[in-house]
């Protein structure tokens, strides 16, 4: 037998379906209220500070967990809609003149419902549940209505608001505040890099680069977001460079773009959108011309007779790609005022496209029609494969190769002189070198004093020969005045000096085995030290002495000269840009883009006059860009650029910085 | 003050001793029109030593093919970027022959892409009045005149110009030539060619 009453409880069953529809609208609508909510706070925080912008996914995860934990939330306070008698509880609240009937008949087992279910169907027909079920649904579906309403249009006016962090120095005009209305669609930007195909590079691209450094005749496209319209892309700064002027920003779909081709000198690219700009430094790497080392022949030489063959040997390298070389002769001869050269060039060797390339070949003297008195001069030359500016043309030393003159036979036009101290230094350090070898040879012959009086005596000699290359040193490095010349003669002879000293420790000892290597040493840097000097000797030049004083104005012209004109005055460019970072480092605190941007102006010139600095400068741009205190790379920065100014209370004397000037 | 010595550069691919008689020609002359302290004879210095430093004029010459070493190149950039004043003359005076092409490509090779390339100087320059006065610019030589060479009188001089002021003068008039006398036949010329010289020294002792 059934206890409840069939129309109450439908009745019933119907209010409690309507509350709990009303409710999961409710709780979902204030669910995306919330999520939307989150999304609001994160774009104005974004807008508003210069803190790090959170990544679109991460937001939406926040966004999406809020609103599932308000929806949560809401759920669970609403969750008496899920218990009949909760219903008609709620019910009686609204409703006092039902008096509990309601929740007597929704009891199943209250004794008096299933003894009075007819007259409690009756009496309950007389009352309207729908109205409260209506007045509460409206009210919980227009807040909740309300609620989402108001965060789609809060988050639609903020997405359309301007971003305060986003605007640099140069976008608008001194006294002028004029804030936009649109977002910046230079940022992100991206740049599809195309090499020139001879470099066999791969493209690449880079997202927000504040410089772009790529072979001189890249393709560069820089791209974003956004329509082409009001986007303009125009190289800054020296207007008489070939790129001056603006470039054509056209539409790709939904995005806009530019195609710039890498220049041959720095510039800055500025992009503009509206009230927004943006810099973009491009800066060439250059394609160098290969590198060419000629190995054969080592130096340079003089034959008696032009007979037999010479091999010639030489290596290339290219920082990109090297396409062929050659050997390349010239044939000098005559005499006194009348000389005829030929140009002969041997065969070319392919290189396939490689960094690295050898080159081979052998040449016949007696093929070359060499007159006594000739010069052969051989050099290996190297071809890139640059189809941008043209092939680069890389070239080695030359090695000069003379036929002697039939009078001149024997001594090569050679004056004769005395042997050269290193000469005689040679002789000497070979002998020790043989002696101490026989010694150690023999050393189990000798007696032990003996044997140590013997390596005790090669010590004294190998001091010997090290303080005559100590004289031969000081004679080629100092002059007159007591000023000091380095030479690569005198570096390889203090080498040498210095194996000596080692030398003639060990064999002070008694250690002449331990001494060998070192002796050996010395010899070798003897024997590079004789070769080092290339010039060929033709014969001492005449020096005429002219008496001074006796022609002294004696001349019957006495001039006329022009008055010196002041030359123009010196531009130190590091000077300048050492005062353009000190400008920096007081708008660094101020505003860090207009910092950013005045940074990469500065690396620009500095690219084009200090090379050496734009590193530096770099550094300091990496620090910013991280949000990190670029002070210490500012300050050393200045401090290269900019030294401080030494006063001198004379003139120096003219020479070279490498002279070493000692005080008589 | 140390006195002015002429110097000549030493270099190892080519006839550089070419002019023997040209140092002592043009220390006579700087001697005879001015007051400058000179020293009575000329050295020879090699181009890759770093003694080239030590002299503030330089005189290079020669018939054959110019094919500088890399230290010698390297010193005569430094040397001409530091306020040296180097003179390149071709003793053939033939822009076809050997020195004048092979010169110009180490020129090119060493300034062009540092300091910057060959310009012609102007007839107006100071470099033609530092001294005498040539209103027509650089006076030319009796190898020009004769027609020996290239057959072509040379109406300017070249020159590397470091701030505006020559640091390397190039020369197809053979003045290697022109000058190569004993200082003692100045006395049998009616004209003294040699001034030219003295307006050069000058010049790179006071610009």
């Amino acid at each position: 037998m059934k206890l409840d009453s069939p129309s109450t409880r439908q009745r019933i069953a119907r209010a409690q379906r309507r509350l709990e529809t009303a409710v999961a609208l409710a709780a979902i609508a204030w669910g995306m209220a919330a999520a939307l909510t989150v999304t609001i706070v994160a774009t104005i925080a974004g807008k508003t500070t210069s803190s790090p912008q959170i990544s679109p996914s991460r937001l939406m995860v926040a966004a999406v967990a809020f609103g599932t934990v308000t929806l949560g939330v809401l759920a669970w306070r609403y969750r008496f809609v899920l218990s009949d008698n909760h219903v008609a509880l709620w019910l009686e609240e609204r409703i006092p003149a039902l008096n509990y009937t309601l929740v007597t008949v929704v009891e199943r087992r209250a004794p008096s419902a299933v003894m009075n279910r007819a007259r409690l169907d009756s009496e309950l027909s007389r009352f309207d549940l729908d109205t409260p079920i209506d007045r509460a649904s409206k009210a919980v579906l227009s807040r909740a209505g309300i609620a989402l309403l108001a965060s789609t249009v809060l988050l639609g006016a903020i997405w359309t608001a301007p971003s305060r962090v986003g605007v640099t120095a140069q976008s608008a005009p001194a006294g002028v505040s004029r804030p936009s209305l649109t977002a910046s669609r230079l940022t992100p930007l991206e740049a599809r890099i195309v090499p020139p195909s001879y470099s066999h590079e791969p493209q690449r691209t880079i997202v927000d680069p504040p410089m772009i450094a790529e072979l001189v005749g890249s393709r560069i496209t820089l791209a974003g977001n956004g329509d082409a319209d009001g986007i303009g892309a125009s190289v800054t700064g020296d207007t008489s460079h070939a790129l001056s002027g603006a470039y054509a920003v056209s539409r790709d779909g939904e995005r806009w773009q530019v195609n710039v081709s890498m220049p041959t000198r720095p510039v800055a690219l500025r992009l503009t959108d509206r009230s927004h700009d943006r810099l973009v430094l491009l800066v060439p790497r250059m394609d160098s011309v290969p590198r060419v080392t000629l190995m054969a022949p080592a130096r340079d030489t003089t034959y008696t007779r032009a007979a037999g063959r010479i091999v010639l040997a030489a290596h290339a390298h290219d920082d990109i790609r090297l396409q062929y070389g050659y050997f390349e002769l010239l044939v000098t001869s005559g005499a006194d005022e009348t000389f005829k050269t030929r140009v002969m060039m041997e065969r070319r060797t392919l290189f396939g496209d490689v960094r690295d390339g050898a080159l081979a070949a052998i040449i016949a003297l007696d093929t070359m029609r060499l007159d006594p008195g000739s010069f052969l001069h051989v050099r290996a030359v190297a071809v890139d494969g640059n189809t941008v500016s043209g092939a680069g043309r890389g070239v080695s030393e030359t090695r000069t190769i003379r036929v002697a003159r039939a009078d001149e036979y024997d001594s090569v036009a050679v004056t004769p002189a005395a042997p050269l101290p290193i000469d005689t230094s040679l002789i000497s350090q070979r002998m020790l070198i043989m002696r101490t070898e026989a010694l150690v040879a023999r050393q189990s012959t000798f007696a032990t004093a003996q044997f140590e009086y013997r390596s005790t005596q090669y010590s004294q000699v190998q001091e010997d020969i090290r303080k005559r290359v100590e004289s031969v040193i000081h004679n080629i490095e100092t002059d007159e005045a007591g000023g000091r010349f380095i030479t690569p003669v005198s570096t390889l002879l203090r080498g040498a000096s210095a194996e000596m000293w080692d030398a003639r420790g060990e064999l002070g000892i008694a250690k002449p085995r331990e001494a060998l290597p070192a002796m050996r040493r010395a010899l070798r840097l003897l024997q590079k030290a004789r070769e080092a000097n290339r010039l060929y000797l033709r014969g001492l030049q005449r020096q005429d002495v002219v008496n001074i004083e006796r022609v002294r104005l004696k001349g019957t012209d006495s001039g006329n000269a022009s008055p010196r004109q002041p030359r123009k005055e010196v531009i130190e460019v590091r000077r300048l840009l050492g005062r353009r970072v000190v400008v920096v480092t007081h708008i660094a605190t101020t505003s860090i883009p207009a910092a950013l941007d005045s940074l990469l102006l500065i690396q620009l010139d500095a690219l084009e006059h200090v090379p050496e600095m734009a590193p530096m400068v770099g550094q300091a741009i990496g620090a910013l860009r991280n949000r990190e205190s670029a002070k210490s790379a500012l300050a050393r920065l200045h401090r290269v650029l900019a030294p401080p100014v030494i006063v001198r209370t004379s003139l120096t004397d003219w020479d070279g910085a490498v002279a070493e000037r000692r005080t008589p | 003050m140390s006195d002015f010595v002429f110097a000549t550069a030493i270099y190892a691919s080519g006839d550089w001793e070419s002019a023997p008689n040209l140092p002592a020609n043009l220390i006579d002359s700087v001697a005879r029109y001015t007051t400058i302290d000179v020293a009575p004879t000329g050295v020879n210095v090699a181009l890759e030593s770093s003694e080239i430093f030590r002299y503030p004029f330089i005189w290079m010459t020669g018939h054959l093919p110019v094919r500088l070493t890399d230290a010698e190149r390297a010193n005569l950039l430094r040397y001409v970027e530091r306020g040296g004043f180097f003179v390149i003359d071709d003793h053939n005076h033939d822009i076809d022959g050997p020195f004048h092409k092979t010169a110009m490509e180490e020129i090119d090779r060493t300034f062009t892409r540092t300091v910057g390339q060959l310009v012609d100087l102007p007839k107006h320059h100071a470099l033609y009045s530092s001294f005498f006065v040539f209103a027509d610019g650089p006076p030319n030589t009796q190898q020009e005149l004769n027609g020996w060479g290239d057959n072509i009188l040379h109406e300017t001089l070249k020159a590397i110009l470091v701030r505006d002021r020559i640091g390397l003068i190039y020369s197809n008039k053979d003045y290697s030539s022109e000058w190569n006398t004993h200082p003692d036949t100045k006395r049998f010329a009616t004209v003294d060619n040699t001034k030219f010289g003295v307006n050069m020294i000058v010049y790179a002792l006071t610009r």
